[in-house]
């Protein structure tokens, strides 16, 4: 199996590398070098659908297929926290037709903290990062916290009395607890007595902070505004330096002096080791171009994300850091 | 001008809006009836016309395919014997006998009419008393689930057939199966055998697809089975007693849904497993029960479809999707800059109640569009089974690859195929496998949170009184299955599944 995937891959390169002769043939010509897209893109996201990367990549697949005129698919492929998908997308065909939408939970978050994890993080060509969301701290209606200086002053005092409801430290919405705890130790506070319940997902999380059953949790907006407008939860924080849109009252976690608790979750584009520099550069440009349109800017505000772009070398890079910073943090 | 519920009806009474509701409830029905193709996928690709469509019509069409989908979802149990869902499972044990006996008309057209009384009273208690209910549904935590799971696996008793042995041994087996994969709390590898594709663990449909479908061909194609049904088709639609009989079991089974789909936690296939073991105890004939009882139909038909409605409840009240359907939903709200809970009645009162009032409109025309497709579809029973074999296997095969399309999805059915068969020849029984299946991963996650509530004490079981009540329950429904058995000596032979 292995031997038929390694020549296959290498009968690829070959024909990258060809291809890649000729393109360059045409650039001294004019500066469409390659013609692309010429068939239908089929963009994998390894979670179901309805969730924030599968609604992040299909607003942005949306506007790309527009501006090319092409056929863009998504394709959700759930299940295995993503990881099986993520494999399925990045041993595939490095043509270009299939693109991994992928985010941190496919990417830092699993390189950090996952076990077993049958790929390397550094071995895939970054396109472009997309979006970026922030993560909200909330907790029940019937606490008096109002800042995460109180959250803080509770676990000091009374550290076994505190239900903290988490993902298990297996997905994006960990790395702000996980970046708290962090900073509780850095000041003396024990947090190894906190009670932490795990939960499937960032819904049923939210459902049991509105239930009351845990005292605090931190999910996307997403998944909280409609259960805080309803008035079953109290929201104390939000990660980073700039406050959110949908929530202009709540303060960030930067201006309550939390200044390392500040991730926030980003979906964005990737593709199988070995694309093309010139479909990468098309990927880029185009990727650009759509998040400067008001109406894709709007689109992603309703679905609680704001445009974040990085192009192919910087999302690699950024992607990579984060993923050291989270792995120097402990679990 | 005041805007309430009549608002709505004449807003959804517009030949625009009645015309999306049209094509939700036609979308619905097709994909229901093919196995795998759900409502989910559906809606996930017709998620990006809500930046050309206007919002309530929109909603309308998404809200029909969701529902009218559980209608079609009985077609091929009942026909075919393969469940295109969990939840249908059950359908398939009575359905299909009654299609063996040349009463597939009937089962169709009671199981379209159980899913419209669930559907119209779910809706009914929606109108009302949402509010309130989501905010009971809230009081379940993780300990909550842990007991009424442990109670809902009291239902082994009506599905095991013959032997509880054999029944427990399944149920068990379901719930090992269901443990492959990923630890859902901490993410490590289980019974993977350091074999990727097997992280993603099993997904029940093909597993249903295997057990049920494939088994079902293998069997056919060893008896020689001409076609399933020979004889002159039996009435479409059932009269007198048969009817009566069935519509007090689509009460019931929407009772069920209902009290239980509201709870954010509860599958409608589980709650299709509690509302055929209740049909039971309260039958005068449980010996019928697996021999092609129409009350089974429905009664299963009708909870399945009042709990799926019923997931509306925590959805449009608090904005608390509860499966992935309403995930979808939900995304479609939040695409128009709308947020499901009470500040959508508030703030958008006169989409809502039309959103309302369609259900109402939707429930009405799927009745109306499937109750004359029962004709059609009843005629599949007589195709020859030279024909009809390799169609079936055709559809469950598509049925495994498109829920998660992957091929490794079509190796599980036909793997679970071969063993379904040898369980048939055997005389195991599958239902408790696929309770198992289902229940496990539920309880495993509660009961792993529940333990991490407490710090790993089990006295967090007996301090909350949701939780008591349900053990107790649990525990009164046992001793009652056991008194049952004993009383009755060995001369009744009860008829397995």
């Amino acid at each position: 199996m292995k031997n038929k995937i390694g020549l296959k891959n290498h009968i690829l390169l070959l024909l990258i590398v060809t291809l890649f002769v000729f393109s360059l043939n045409g650039c001294s010509k004019n500066n469409q070098s390659v013609k692309y897209p010429t068939q239908p893109i089929n963009v994998i996201c390894p979670w179901s659908a309805g969730g924030s990367t599968d609604l992040v990549a299909r607003v942005a697949s949306k506007a790309l297929a527009e501006k090319w005129g092409a056929v863009i698919n998504v394709i959700n492929k759930p299940g295995g926290k993503g990881i099986p998908g993520t494999l399925e997308a990045l041993t595939s065909k490095p043509d270009g037709y299939t693109i991994l939408a992928d985010a941190d939970g496919s990417n830092a978050i699993v390189a950090a903290w996952g076990t077993d994890v049958p790929f390397d993080i550094s071995e895939r060509t970054y396109i472009a990062k997309v979006a970026e969301f922030p993560w909200l701290f909330i907790i029940r209606t019937d606490l008096a916290w109002k800042s995460l200086n109180d959250v803080a002053e509770a676990i000091k005092n009374n550290p076994e009395n505190i239900k903290w409801g988490w993902l298990g430290g297996t997905a994006g919405a960990d790395a702000p607890v996980v970046q708290f705890m962090a900073a509780l130790e850095a000041k003396g506070i024990d947090t190894s007595k906190v009670k932490m319940v795990t939960y499937p997902g960032g819904s049923d999380l939210a459902t049991a902070v509105a239930g009351g059953h845990v005292d605090i949790g931190v999910v996307s907006s997403t998944s909280v505004g409609p259960v805080y407008n309803a008035g079953k939860v109290k929201l104390i924080a939000i990660t980073g330096k700039e406050r959110f849109q949908s929530f202009p009252d709540v303060p960030t976690t930067v201006e309550q002096g939390w200044n390392t608790v500040t991730f926030r979750g980003h979906v964005g584009f990737a593709a199988p080791k070995g694309l093309s520099g010139d479909i990468v550069k098309i990927w880029e440009r185009t990727t650009e171009e759509i998040l400067k349109d008001p109406k894709v800017v709007e689109e992603l505000a309703k679905i609680g994300a704001v445009p974040a772009f990085a192009n192919s070398e910087d999302y690699r890079n950024y992607v990579l850091n984060l993923a050291d910073e989270l792995k120097a943090l402990k679990k | 001008m005041e805007v309430n519920f009549l608002y709505g009806l004449q807003n959804a009474l517009t030949l625009t809006n009645l015309l999306y509701c049209f094509i939700g409830a036609l979308l619905g029905t097709i994909v229901g009836v093919l196995p795998g193709l759900g409502p989910t996928a559906t809606m996930a690709m017709l998620l990006p016309l809500t930046s050309y469509l206007d919002p309530t019509g929109a909603i309308i069409m998404l809200a029909g395919i969701f529902y009218g989908a559980m209608y079609g979802g009985s077609v091929t149990s009942i026909l075919l014997n393969v469940p295109g869902e969990a939840s249908s499972v059950l359908t398939a044990v009575d359905g299909f006998q009654m299609t063996k006996k040349g009463r597939g008309g009937e089962a169709l057209a009671i199981s379209a009419i159980g899913s419209f009384i669930a559907g119209t009273i779910t809706v009914i208690v929606l109108q009302i008393c949402a509010p309130p209910l989501a905010d009971f549904g809230l009081k379940f935590g993780a300990p909550e689930y842990v007991a009424l799971m442990l109670f809902c696996f009291t239902t082994l008793v009506a599905v095991s057939g013959k032997s509880m042995l054999k029944g427990i041994m399944m149920a068990t087996l379901g719930m090992l199966l269901a443990s492959i994969g990923l630890d859902p709390m901490t993410g490590k590898q289980r019974l993977t055998f350091g074999y990727a594709p097997l992280m993603r663990g099993l997904d029940v449909i093909p597993v249903l697809m295997g057990l049920f479908g494939i088994s079902e061909v293998l069997l056919s194609a060893d008896e020689g089975v001409q076609s399933i049904y020979t004889g002159k088709l039996g009435r479409l639609i059932p009269r007198g007693k048969e009817l009566l009989k069935g519509l007090y079991a689509s009460l019931r089974g929407t009772l069920v849904g209902i009290v239980l789909g509201i709870l954010p936690g509860m599958m409608p296939s589980v709650i299709s497993f509690v509302a055929y073991d209740f049909e039971k105890r309260v039958s005068n004939e449980p010996s019928k029960f697996g021999t092609g009882c129409i009350e089974g139909v429905a009664a299963v038909e009708a909870s399945n479809n009042a709990a799926s409605e019923a997931g509306l409840i925590p959805l449009l009240s608090l904005g608390l999707p509860t499966n992935a359907a309403c995930a979808l939903l939900f995304a479609a709200f939040m695409m128009y800059g709308l947020q499901p809970g009470p500040l959508l009645f508030s703030e958008h009162g006169e989409m809502a109640w039309t959103i309302i009032a369609s259900m109402y409109i939707g429930n009405l025309i799927l009745v109306i569009l499937n109750l004359p497709l029962v004709g059609i579809w009843v005629r599949l029973a007589t195709i020859p089974y030279k024909y009809l074999g390799p169609i079936t296997l055709a559809v469950c095969f598509i049925g495994a690859y498109s829920v998660r399309n992957t091929l490794f999805d079509v190796w599980t059915a036909i793997i679970f195929g071969i063993l379904g068969y040898i369980m048939k020849i055997k005389d195991w029984p599958a239902a408790p496998l696929i309770l198992g299946f289902i229940l496990g991963p539920n309880l495993e996650q509660h009961l792993r949170a529940s333990l991490q509530m407490s710090g790993g004490t089990l006295s967090i079981f007996f301090v909350r009184p949701i939780t008591v009540f349900f053990l107790i329950l649990t525990l009164f429904m046992i001793l009652l299955s056991v008194l049952r058995t004993r009383s009755k000596t060995k001369g009744i032979k009860i008829r397995g599944i």
